[in-house]
């Protein structure tokens, strides 16, 4: 894989959101609390019981994950961001 | 009286022609014919197959396609065997494709194979870059390039461990799965408002 560019911790997603891929500030500053949750229910499964039993059974159990989606099309993840760092 | 002769052959040519031709045909009947009979089947197989190849090769790259589908990384949404997808080329090179959608690509590692996964950030967008919950560390999707992550987030490789996939590898959008048990069922577009947000114009 490589290096990915731009990582930050989810503490400074309000200052990062400003910012577009061409490193260049948004004319209209995005405040994410104005822009629509959105929720994706993702999964993590896995096999009750042995391996080898045919009774075994894969189990999932949701993760939610959340979203804001604001009206310039931007969606942002706020998963960890939400109720922590959303002040 | 002046009188034109009709034209024709000189008589000894003419002889020479007609004895040739009988000898010809006399001397083997069925090669001749098995040899037209083939041509013309063949010209008719070329006829018939050519418009329905090209028209299943056209098809299948820009129209529809129903493909067989296997593997634990979608679970529950789509089943580990036993199921097809009906895949729409509308979306091939990420045409229209938003967070939420299901896709199929073009695998960046493992040529050759395609795999199913889950778009959640298209370019500009921010999206967590491990399992949501694990780090917190956050990162910005580079343009031409979309996230994505398989709904089994414990048993699924994908942007997490190749990083952001490039939207020229998406080949098609999953609309419906297909199985002799559960019938067709269209795909859940993922990325729904959540119960209780309330808008500001509300």
């Amino acid at each position: 894989m490589a290096p990915l560019n731009g990582t930050f911790d989810v503490s400074r997603l309000d200052q990062q959101v400003q910012i577009q891929t061409n490193g260049k500030k948004r004319k209209n500053p995005v405040d994410l609390k104005e822009c629509a949750l959105k929720e994706l229910i993702q999964y993590d499964c896995q096999l009750a019981g042995p391996k080898e039993d045919p009774r075994s059974r894969v189990t999932c159990k949701p993760v939610l994950r959340l979203f804001r989606q604001c009206a310039d099309g931007l969606t942002v993840e706020t998963t960890s961001w939400e109720g922590v760092h959303d002040q | 009286m002046f009188r034109i002769a009709p034209r024709r052959p000189p008589v000894g040519l003419h002889r020479y022609v007609s004895r040739q031709s009988r000898r010809t045909f006399t001397q083997s009947p069925t090669n001749a014919n098995l040899w037209a009979t083939t041509l013309r089947l063949a010209l008719l197989a070329t006829k018939l197959a050519l418009p329905t190849v090209v028209a299943l090769h056209l098809t299948t790259t820009y129209f529809y396609s129903l493909n067989g589908a296997y593997g634990i990384s979608m679970l529950p949404t789509i089943p580990s065997a036993g199921s097809y997808l009906l895949c729409s080329k509308y979306y091939r090179h990420g045409r229209g494709i938003g967070p939420g959608d299901v896709v199929s690509f073009r695998h960046p590692v493992h040529e050759n194979e395609h795999a199913v996964k889950r778009v959640i950030g298209m370019p500009g967008d921010f999206v967590e870059r491990d399992t949501p919950g694990t780090s917190g560390v956050m990162v910005q999707v580079p343009q031409g390039h979309c996230w994505v992550v398989g709904d089994n987030l414990s048993w699924s490789r994908d942007s997490r461990m190749f990083g952001p996939l490039p939207l020229a590898l998406i080949s098609a959008k999953i609309l419906a799965t297909v199985s002799l048990e559960g019938g067709v069922k269209s795909m859940k577009h993922g990325l729904e408002l959540s119960i209780g947000f309330e808008t500001a114009s509300d």
